[in-house]
């Protein structure tokens, strides 16, 4: 990978602070949403039947992020729990790395809060609330040895911190906190509340078959043609309805970081020593892992290649949250193709089914793909106010790149209005 | 600041000088001992929103103590010698060559007498520094820094050998 030294050809700008934007969406559709799960969770709390406990899997995402977004306000929680977990103090003041890192931290986001864990070294450092507008940042000592060793890649790092302090991220990062909880435990959920009650209610009835003298051969044989194909359709639906809730907040998540990324390439004008940070994380061991460490950042690859700062790359970056809608429509397919594949046989009709859902999914995305565009036009004169509102001082207001926000608005409004006119 | 700061600290700044502001914490955790202790070796790695990433990062500095009480013994026998300043030289002499090889040859060549307490140091603190992961030829120049400090302060490095023993 090589890193490009000087201002680039866009290497001023910023990505729109999609987490917030989704968050606003997502506190708008609230009723929506909560009117589409009620049935589900009122079956789970008065339904009599058991059986019902397969709502369980369905449930665990929205629910995860809504509890995510109720915590929002109470950011002195998410400090209590983050500051218990990584144990984090109030720092040695004999050590001049920290005097230095604290001066440097100072310069660029007045008003941030230290906490060290000096012991720790599976993390560097990340920013988390401890009021509206007060920010935190933990300090371990793998960054106090590379800041000795390695000033200038330390610097890196602090710049990326600072920068989700100024895009105000610190607030709101934290609606991702259960997400990995229930991709953890997503399949295990699954056999426990879904295929086991089912297995149990097929296994009751088979008996009841038997004892009334229906063959045992038609039950095996209906194991494989119906219980097997059923249960994994029904998991490839569940696992589709967990990408469709996740995938937005985790690209904007990964929007966050890509912009903090770009905040210290901007700074430190030049990609060199950001490169060379993002050379000291850890791979992922295997591939769950790597689906896990996914939900909080973008592939190290993915962040190396978007540091490069060119007009196209920038553009790809920018334009990350809006193509996540597609992602989002793939899961949704995914999970609509399972559910339609149990109830019905005719695939002409599924697929006329798929097509009309697809249109009026778009139908749907059309006016947040409108308020993206304007969002896009609007955000390089916002920029410097919101990041004064959050980081306490103002950055320079650069139009060199407008351009890139100018296209990004284009290609979405346009889409938008195609959509609308579909329609 | 007691006998285990004052000499973490000290090692720390021969042979590991990035670690340096993290001394008082490693000692404190380190002779703490129990959980505190453990911390030190844990390789946990948690996903936070936030952060930069994982870190694939390992302080050296804990492995330094332990590989120091493990060959505390050794240690003892080799800071309570009276050819110190023989082993002074034979240090200087071996670590001017840059190549590993060489040195070995250097240190295998010296006869046992009188610097054989010197030869088992150098052979059980590298030996432990390489077994926890640290290159051998990492292992063998921290090992030389670290003799050479104790060596500086023969008397204060016994006060601080003793405390190390206490924890074996």
């Amino acid at each position: 990978m090589t890193s490009i030294t000087g201002d680039g050809d866009s290497s001023e700008g910023s990505v729109p602070p999609w987490l917030w934007f989704w968050v606003v969406l997502y506190v708008i559709s609230l009723p929506a949403q909560i009117r589409f799960y009620e049935p589900a969770i009122l079956d789970l709390f008065f339904h009599k039947d058991w059986l019902v406990l397969v709502n369980v899997p369905e449930l665990l995402p929205f629910l995860a992020l809504f509890i995510g977004v109720l915590l929002i306000p109470f950011p002195w929680l998410r400090a209590f729990y983050l500051e218990r977990q990584f144990q984090l103090a109030e720092p040695d003041r004999n050590s001049s790395a920290l005097t230095e890192m604290e001066t440097f931290l100072q310069q660029h986001a007045p008003g941030i809060h230290i906490k060290t864990n000096m012991l720790r070294t599976d993390q560097l450092a990340f920013v988390y609330p401890l009021g509206y507008r007060k920010t935190g940042i933990a300090l371990f000592g793998s960054l106090f040895r590379l800041w000795r060793s390695d000033k200038q890649t330390a610097e890196a790092i602090l710049l990326h911190e600072v920068a989700h302090c100024r895009h105000g991220d610190a607030l709101i990062i934290g609606v991702g906190s259960f997400f990995e909880a229930v991709v953890r435990n997503f399949i295990v959920l699954y056999l426990l509340f879904c295929f086991l009650p089912l297995s149990w209610s097929f296994a009751s009835q088979s008996i009841d078959a038997l004892q009334s003298g229906i063959p045992f051969a038609n039950k095996l044989q209906q194991i494989f043609t119906s219980i097997l194909p059923g249960s994994f359709l029904q998991l490839l639906g569940l696992l589709g309805g967990l990408a469709s809730v996740f995938v937005l907040p985790i690209i904007a998540i990964w929007g966050a970081e890509f912009n903090a990324d770009r905040f210290a390439i901007n700074q430190q004008k030049s990609s060199f020593d950001l490169l060379h940070a993002l050379n000291k994380i850890s791979l992922p061991r295997s591939i769950f892992s790597w689906i896990i460490f996914r939900l909080t950042h973008p592939p190290t690859k993915m962040r190396k290649w978007a540091a490069e700062p060119r007009f196209g790359k920038f553009l790809i970056v920018l334009l990350l949250f809006p193509v996540a809608y597609f992602a989002k429509l793939l899961a949704l397919i995914a999970r609509a193709l399972s559910e339609y594949l149990l109830i019905c046989s005719d695939f002409a009709e599924i697929f006329v089914q798929l097509a009309d859902n697809i249109r009026t999914y778009f139908a749907t995305i059309a006016p947040i793909w409108c308020a993206m565009a304007v969002f896009f036009l609007l955000w390089p004169f916002m920029c410097m106010y919101w990041e004064q509102y959050f980081g306490g001082s103002r950055g320079t207001q650069s139009f060199d790149t407008y351009a890139t926000y100018l296209m990004s608005a284009l290609i979405v409004g346009l889409s938008a209005l195609l959509w609308i006119q579909m329609a | 600041m007691s006998v285990v700061d004052e000499w973490t600290k000290k090692i720390a700044e021969a042979a590991v000088p990035e670690e340096i502001d993290l001394a008082p914490s490693i000692a404190h955790a380190f002779f703490s001992g129990g959980k505190e202790r453990k911390q030190l070796f844990q390789r946990e790695k948690k996903n936070v929103q936030g952060a930069f990433g994982i870190a694939e990062i390992a302080l050296i500095l804990p492995l330094i103590l332990q590989a120091l009480v493990y060959s505390a013994t050794t240690l003892s026998t080799f800071i309570s010698s009276t050819e110190l300043n023989s082993f002074l030289t034979a240090l200087n002499t071996t670590f001017s060559f840059r190549e590993l090889a060489k040195r070995k040859q250097k240190v295998a060549a010296l006869p046992d007498d009188p610097f054989l307490p010197l030869k088992n140091v150098l052979l059980i603190i590298s030996g432990e520094l390489h077994s926890m992961g640290l290159p051998e030829e990492e292992s063998d120049l921290i090992t030389f820094r670290i003799l050479m400090k104790l060596l500086e302060d023969s008397a204060g490095a016994s006060q601080f050998i003793q405390k190390i023993a206490k924890e074996t």
